[in-house]
């Protein structure tokens, strides 16, 4: 019995709120804004169909507005908003400038090649 | 003729029915945050799986012994119950993953509302299950899964370096990573073992070995398929990696999605790419849906001494019907509390990975068993392929909760 409490234990911990801080939200936001600006690109470019982009603009629009409504610091709630009016507007320039600017408050990678 | 038909059906099957939406998303983030850096942990994995899957097809053959009447024999209820519980646990979870990963990519095709899909496909995925006998199943799934291949197609056409990509089969740690990327980096090896090692697909396979009445003259098909076709399937979610490292990762995009998976076809095929891609992941989903559904009510009823199979009919195994109907409503109503696919697939891999080595534990003792096994006991190279990677799982058991919350699910 004390296998299974322990078991149980370890999966309502699992089932809490993840940990959401500063970097994890820039990283989302990063990610989703960098989706964002590729579908409009291939869009733009017929090479998505119009039912695929407006799902997956929609679906990048409700990541960003949790994170709006999440995250803990004013700057992270006004750069996923700066990416939700982007993604409306259809504007991939923007969306890729935010990216740009988000990579680099992400600080040091050392990303592996 | 009729043997290398049935033999080439099954690695076929094997290989359409191998990815599913765990390895699809954590072959894209692996390859766009890491690029070729994790292949090697793909490849090891499959070598598990590879090993286990034989074993567990094996005892199925010759001693007619499903995995969960064995954990019951071997592990008794101190252990045994637990391990059902937990693993009819993440059989749910990850069965509920399926379904929104299911819904997700028929609302990629239709453009209707994500909850009507779930239910729909659900309903879809019930009524398939009680109309066609187990092998239509995993035949028609598996075969329509590879439809996946073009992500293999996508691959070669993009040139990625292949020098590269051939040093990522180097088991290799990434130099000059920060100390928090590589507890990321050792959270993906771990969700990658676990996502290729799932549990549930040494209950499905080994439970359909006796759903299709295996004998010791079908040993040759069990072992092609489960180290061809297995071997074939993970090339197919590293060619997913392999992508995702050459388009994704200059453009800075890790994946949040399940649906960007599919724009690794369509940026070099445009929307033909794209349909195929969207068609590959619906089948490979969709079956992973099916096989988690069957693998909670397999488990249960063999534990419980139940009469099971879809070779029978629904009202000859009630219980074991009932099962799997619940299986499907629970896992469907959590997908309705609008939990994202995405999180229900972290949740499963996490679960996974601590079951993991209470699964595979009565397989190695009953493979190692004469008693059961007569001359078809394990031989020396599935022994030690067989504990080395029981060490590991036991490894990555204990690492995979703390791995869990340090990096925030990869997120850090």
């Amino acid at each position: 019995m004390r296998a299974i409490t322990l078991i149980l234990i370890a999966l309502l911990g699992l089932c809490g709120p993840g940990r959401a801080n500063d970097l994890s939200d820039i990283r989302a936001i990063r990610s989703t804004a960098a989706e964002a600006a590729e579908i409009l690109d291939l869009e733009n470019q017929q090479k998505v169909t119009a039912t695929y982009a407006t799902v997956m603009k929609n679906q990048a629009c409700s990541l960003l507005r949790n994170t709006v409504e999440s995250a803990g610091s004013q700057q992270i709630k006004h750069l996923a908003q700066r990416a939700i009016d982007a993604v409306k507007a259809n504007d991939s320039a923007a969306l890729k400038r935010l990216v740009q600017q988000l990579y680099q408050l992400e600080g040091p990678h050392g990303r592996a090649d | 003729m009729g043997g290398l038909i049935e033999i080439t059906l099954g690695i076929m099957t094997a290989v359409g029915g191998f990815v599913d939406i765990s390895e699809l998303v954590f072959a894209a983030q692996a390859g766009s945050r890491f690029g070729f850096a994790l292949i090697w942990v793909f490849a090891f994995s499959t070598i598990g799986i590879a090993c286990y899957g034989e074993m567990s097809g094996r005892i199925s053959a010759i001693a007619k012994q499903p995995v969960f009447n064995l954990m019951r024999q071997r592990l008794g209820l101190r252990w045994g119950l637990p391990t059902l519980i937990v693993s009819s646990i993440v059989n749910t979870i990850t069965c509920s993953a399926e379904i929104g990963g299911t819904a997700l990519v028929l609302q990629l095709l239709t453009g209707w509302p994500y909850g009507l899909l779930a239910i729909l496909s659900t309903l879809l995925l019930v009524a398939i299950i009680w109309l066609l006998p187990f092998k239509w199943i995993e035949r028609s799934f598996g075969l329509l899964g590879l439809a996946m291949l073009c992500f293999a197609v996508a691959t070669v056409q993009i040139h990625p370096d292949w020098h590269g990509v051939a040093a990522g089969f180097v088991p290799q740690i990434p130099h000059g990573l920060p100390a928090k990327d590589l507890v990321v980096f050792a959270y993906f090896a771990v969700a990658i073992v676990s996502a290729v090692m799932f549990p549930y697909e040494t209950y499905f396979y080994s439970s359909g070995g006796i759903e299709e009445n295996w004998k010791p003259k079908d040993l040759k098909i069990n072992r092609l398929t489960t180290t061809v076709g297995f071997g074939l399937g993970s090339m197919l979610a590293i060619t997913i990696l392999i992508n995702a490292a050459v388009l994704f990762r200059p453009l800075h995009i890790d994946p949040q999605m399940p649906g960007t998976a599919a724009l690794e076809v369509a940026i070099p095929f445009g929307t033909t790419g794209l349909l195929l891609a969207l068609a590959g992941m619906l089948f490979a989903i969709s079956g992973a849906a099916v096989e988690t559904g069957l693998s909670t009510a397999y488990s249960i009823a063999q534990f419980f001494g139940w009469e099971w199979g879809r070779y029978k009919r629904p009202h000859e195994a009630p219980r074991f019907t009932i099962a799997w109907l619940v299986t499907f409503g629970v896992a469907l109503a959590i997908v309705l509390t609008g939990i994202a696919p995405l999180e229900l697939v972290e949740w499963s891999i996490v679960f996974s990975v601590v079951v993991l080595p209470l699964t595979y534990l009565p397989l190695m003792l009953i493979g190692n068993d004469r008693k059961y096994m007569g001359q078809h006991v394990n031989g020396r190279l599935a022994n030690s392929i067989g504990w080395s990677f029981y060490v590991v799982l036991v490894v990555a058991a204990i690492a995979a909760l703390p791995l869990y919350f340090v990096t925030g699910g990869g997120q850090v």
